[in-house]
């Protein structure tokens, strides 16, 4: 039965009021199970607790193949926005959602895709291990992020998010490991308190980009708000990128933060930030004299 | 009021010499009374049988309440994640929290492990109004306060004016306007030293400022306690705490009780989370157990009482004391996050999160320390089991050191996880000690009951106890206890039944009724004069001192949830 896939559609029937904690909805947990067991499966709606045929449609084949990998969820309906923790721990397979998706997408996972066909909200893929997440539109704050008041390098680490609109704040925030691309632009603390890993901003973000950082690597190919000064400037360089994706533009590298002894590389485009910039080019002319 | 009959139970009440009789238990308006005495027909009928039945629960030290609580929630988000419980209305609300639990969950822990006594050890006096509201706030459980007075500049005052009389006299009028129960000391003087020269001191060097030593302020604080007749003399948190080589200034601390005159049958000092303070060795690297000699000096020395502060390897932890100087230092090590704080005239405190790790060489020799000290004192009734919530671990890790006391085989189990290079500087693997059932109903109620000067009510089961009873699902006739510990971790974990004054609050290890438990506190009678006397000389200190008028600084009785007044006859004249 190898890559023979299963497909599962799993419809809203109404457009629901409240959040819903939908982390049963994973190829992990439908692997093995029966149509009618699945329909069976728990689901916050706010606080009360249900199951899965009272909020949704769904259609399949009558049994599960057992391999997680195999199998293809489709969520359909009206606002997807209210469900939360989708792809909660999920270890293979394929989620698509055609539409939005709110908080704690793909929160722990650990293999696997996940499409989103529209935008997402805060905290997606944060604390990632592995596997892929493709979102078409805007996503919210904190992506492959940690949570509040953990230890830096406790965010994502592994993995791959893949942005095509504009993202929120602390993207990448204590991040270890893995790749975030936003193809838009991304608000304040892009990559703060990461520890290792990589994140590509193709267009602009706003201040403290690095904050904190300790390792790894931020390209911002568009205008920024500041470059904290407690970054030093290395070099300039002709192109940057992320996983193969270059961008040839000039870049100025930065290695930062100084505060926490930190040895990450932040690029930022030059011709974007000429007047942000000019004054570290004097010093990386005269160190190349020298 | 509910009439329960309880059958057949195999019980454990060390204060009465019942020592797994089967006998049966009646309880009516919330007391115990004689089965006799109870109508069958509308008793609730318990059948116990093949389940230990023990008074319920009494934790001296944990540290549940107050303001430095607050704080540690606050700079804890991680320590809420993925342990929310949503309510069930409507006996149960919402819990959350692992080391530092929201009120609700630290009552409904409490209950589900069949405590319903639980004392917060470290108030300081300015901040009790705060604490009395986090304490009403908890459910399930009573709960008391003890009020830290170690660098209270008034008490440093009188100490150096060598004011007996005065010094016992205010100490009382402090604990009736916090509505405490007994006095605490935390590392005497270091606060003042770490405010004026940013360091702790020991128990012999001089506090700036003052013509004192720790040992001085031990000493009238032990002798106004006699006066004073508490009921639970002093509460003392030793010099050093968390320093290497710290052990000998502990046992010099214990032998401080010869030098106070007793007035009373009572142990003079109670040494807390003696753990901390029982490090050999001069540093982390060569750092050894000073068990072995605490627990020798406890035994000569009839007058000192100890609690273990046993760490729990493998849980995160919140440290959080009033030994500001010593959060620094701890700190610096840790790296991470840290809170501190100075409280005016009275006391600093500070709190830093922090994980004991199972191959960490230092935290394996703090793991041996708290156990060494149990097994090996001859008089259980003067050891407590604590963890000193959340300093050395959650308190819902108690089943796990009663496992470990009860059981060298989960000594034994535990050890392969934890640093060899430790272990063979010990002396925990040669240690063949296993505690009875009767034992561990010793230091976790009797013993405890007795500390804190409530043996007539509590922790017991005779005629005219109040109604706090703990029933545990495990048959010590049955299961062998030394060999199976993961029953006797569970059984403790989850009690099959908590009856809290005279209700049943836990079934099945669930709670089924949220009730509000009584926040204890005493009354010292002081002489009238007297009293006339200390109220002009703390007004003129209080305006000298504090940025508060004395009038916003006591705590009224209405300001208590459900009081209880315990009125004492002091020795003052």
């Amino acid at each position: 039965m190898a890559g023979v896939k299963t497909t599962y559609v799993v419809k809203l029937k109404s457009k629901p009021t409240v959040p819903i904690d939908s982390r049963n909805i994973s190829p992990d947990k439908f692997a093995g199970r029966s149509l009618s067991d699945i329909k069976l499966l728990k689901v916050l709606e706010g606080g009360r607790e249900t199951v899965l045929e009272e909020l949704f449609d769904l259609e399949g084949p009558t049994t599960a193949v057992r391999e997680p990998g195999e199998i293809e969820i489709v969520i359909t309906g009206p606002e997807t926005s209210k469900l939360k923790y989708l792809g909660y721990k999920m270890s293979n397979g394929k989620l698509v959602v055609k539409g939005d998706v709110g908080h704690l997408a793909g929160y722990k996972m650990s293999g696997g895709s996940i499409v989103i066909e529209g935008g997402a909200g805060s905290y997606l893929g944060a604390k990632m291990k592995g596997g892929t997440i493709e979102v078409f539109r805007d996503v919210g704050d904190f992506a492959g992020g940690k949570l509040q008041g953990e230890k830096p390098g406790k965010g994502m680490s592994g993995g791959t998010i893949v942005v095509h609109g504009n993202a929120g704040s602390q993207i990448g925030v204590g991040m270890s490991k893995g790749t975030i691309i936003v193809e838009g632009s991304a608000k304040v603390l892009v990559g703060a308190f990461m520890t290792g890993g990589s994140i590509l901003v193709q267009r602009s973000c706003g201040g403290f980009a690095g904050a904190r950082m300790t390792g790894g690597k931020i390209v911002i190919g568009g205008a920024v708000e500041s470059v904290l000064p407690s970054f030093y400037v290395d070099s300039m360089v002709p192109s940057a990128g992320v996983k193969g994706r270059t961008i040839n533009k000039q870049f100025m590298v930065f290695i930062g933060d100084v505060l926490v002894d930190g040895k990450g590389m932040l690029y930022v485009a030059y011709e974007d930030n000429k007047l942000l910039l000019e004054q570290y080019r004097e010093l990386v002319e005269v160190a190349l004299i020298e | 009021m509910t009439q329960i009959i309880i059958r057949n139970g195999l019980v454990y009440d060390p204060l009465n010499g019942v020592n797994g009789e089967e006998i049966d238990i009646g309880v009516k308006d919330g007391r115990i009374v004689d089965p006799s005495e109870i109508n069958v027909a509308e008793a609730i009928n318990i059948d116990a049988k093949g389940k230990v039945v023990m008074p319920g629960g009494i934790d001296i030290h944990s540290h549940i309440a107050g303001p430095k609580v607050n704080v540690g929630r606050l700079i804890r988000p991680e320590d809420h994640y993925l342990t929310n419980i949503p309510h069930r209305l409507p006996y149960k609300r919402a819990e959350t929290g692992l080391t530092v639990p929201n009120t609700f969950k630290i009552g409904y822990e409490y209950a589900r492990m069949g405590y319903t006594l639980v004392a917060e050890p470290a108030s300081p006096p300015i901040k009790t109004r705060h604490t009395h509201e986090e304490l009403n706030a908890i459910p399930m459980i009573d709960k008391m306060t003890f009020i830290l007075v170690d660098s209270n500049w008034i008490a440093l005052d009188l100490i150096q004016g060598g004011e007996k009389e005065v010094l016992a006299a205010y100490l009382g009028w402090l604990l009736y306007a916090t509505k405490g129960y007994a006095l605490k000391i935390v590392d005497p003087g270091s606060d003042v030293a770490w405010m004026m020269k940013g360091k702790g001191i020991d128990l012999d060097e001089q506090i700036p400022g003052y013509n004192l030593t720790p040992r001085d302020i031990i000493k009238a604080t032990g002798e106004a306690a006699q006066v004073l007749n508490l009921p639970h003399k002093v509460h003392v948190h030793c010099n050093r705490l968390g320093y290497p080589g710290n052990y000998a200034t502990t046992l010099k601390t214990m032998g401080l009780t010869k030098d106070i005159t007793k007035l009373s049958e009572k142990p003079v000092l109670h040494i807390t989370h003696v753990q901390f303070t029982g490090y050999k060795g001069d540093s982390w690297t060569n750092l050894e157990s000073g068990g072995e000699d605490i627990a020798k000096e406890l035994n000569a020395n009839p007058n000192v009482t100890l609690d273990l502060g046993q760490v729990i390897p493998g849980r995160p932890a919140t440290t959080m004391t009033a030994d500001a100087p010593f959060e620094y230092v701890l700190y610096h090590l840790t790296r991470w996050k840290w809170s501190t704080s100075d409280v005016e005239v009275e006391s600093a405190s500070g709190i830093v999160p922090y994980r004991y790790r199972k191959k960490n060489y230092v935290n394996t020799i703090q793991w041996t320390i708290g156990l060494e000290v149990a097994l090996l004192s001859r008089d259980m009734w003067r050891i407590y089991l604590t963890t000193d919530h959340p300093n050395g671990g959650p308190f819902i890790d108690y089943p796990k050191v009663i496992a470990w006391l009860m059981s060298k085989k989960a000594r034994e189990d535990f050890m392969r996880e934890l640093s060899q290079r430790a272990l063979r500087k010990t002396s925990l693997p040669a240690i063949d000690r296993e505690l009875s059932l009767y034992d561990i109903a010793v230091i976790t109620r009797a013993a405890s009951a007795k500390l804190l000067g409530l043996e007539k009510t509590r922790g017991h089961l005779g005629l005219g106890a109040e109604a706090d009873i703990a029933i545990y699902d495990i048959d010590p006739r049955r299961v062998d206890l030394s060999k199976q510990y993961d029953k006797v971790i569970r059984a403790f974990r989850r009690a099959y039944m908590t009856i809290k004054s005279g209700e049943i609050v836990v079934r099945n290890g669930e709670i089924v009724r949220t009730t509000y438990g009584r926040t204890i506190y005493v009354k010292p009678e002081l002489p009238i004069d007297l009293l006339k006397d200390l109220e002009k000389m703390i007004s003129a200190k209080f305006k000298q001192y504090y940025s508060i008028s004395l009038n916003n600084f006591i705590i009224g009785e209405h300001e208590l949830k459900k009081g209880v007044e315990v009125a004492l006859k002091t020795h003052l004249r």
